[in-house]
């Protein structure tokens, strides 16, 4: 995958500093982070209160935005659905560490 | 001649290779095999919460199919826990949805879209210390 990455990580606020939500769709943010230019911004999800299609909403959301990587813990099905029509890549955290959205951002910078 | 079963999609590997009993009467002698679809069959229905239909569609099989492997997903389950047996999932007709890696370095997940020759990079730390789910269990 050649093309630019424009990846996004749910956290539980607006900052870099705070952990990654455990659950992808019910997360309070989102940082949207451009590989290329190196930039960042944040997407509020207005849907994560929603009984139901949250994923859906906010996948389709997040792919109008530009974005084509899912970086997250847990991936629901809608979410993944969503994935598998716009040819967005997946990518699941390790379980076991709490991780800050800012740790995450510095193991792409890094590579 | 009987038609051959179509090969059921399944999104991606299990976590583990199965579940062993605990207390004086579990026995690791016993063992139920569950197979990968019948295994995706329960994530879909009763871990996603899906219908019986949707779920048919995800696996691309009809609604009768999904609900006789789903039937009988739950059938070794209620047996594998009332009689102490331990549960090992392998074998099926399945085919995945995409090719799904493990990096050895970040532990991180992640697929490919397409065509790979498998020499991927994890696009989280950008270690090619990575190894193909499927290959690996």
């Amino acid at each position: 995958m050649d093309n630019v990455k424009i990846i996004a990580i749910p956290v539980m606020g607006k900052s870099t500093d705070y952990k990654v939500s455990k659950l992808f769709a019910r997360s309070p943010f989102f940082i949207i982070y451009d590989e290329k230019n190196q930039t960042i911004q944040f997407a509020k999800n207005d849907y994560k209160g929603d009984q139901a299609q949250s994923g859906k909403h906010i996948s389709k959301l997040l792919v109008a935005k530009g974005v084509n990587v899912f970086c997250g813990h847990d991936i629901g099905f809608n979410v993944q659905k969503i994935a598998e029509e716009n040819n967005i890549q997946l990518i699941l955290l390790p379980e076991t560490k709490g991780m800050m959205g800012e740790t995450v951002i510095n193991m792409i910078k890094k590579k | 001649m009987a038609r051959p079963v179509n090969p059921r999609k399944v999104f991606s590997r299990p976590k583990v290779k199965g579940f062993i009993p605990m207390g004086f009467y579990a026995s690791d002698l016993d063992t139920i095999y569950l197979s990968v679809e019948e295994y995706e069959s329960i994530r879909l229905k009763d871990y996603m919460g899906l219908s019986q239909l949707e779920s048919s569609e995800h696996m691309a099989v009809s609604r009768p199919t999904l609900t006789r492997i789903y039937e009988k997903a739950r059938n070794k389950i209620a047996e594998a826990l009332c009689e102490g047996k331990q549960i090992l999932i392998q074998g099926g007709n399945v085919i995945y949805h995409e090719k799904w890696f493990v990096c050895n370095s970040c532990s991180s997940k992640f697929n490919i879209k397409g065509k790979s020759d498998n020499t991927e990079k994890c696009p989280l730390c950008g270690s090619e210390n990575v190894v193909l789910i499927e290959n690996d269990l």
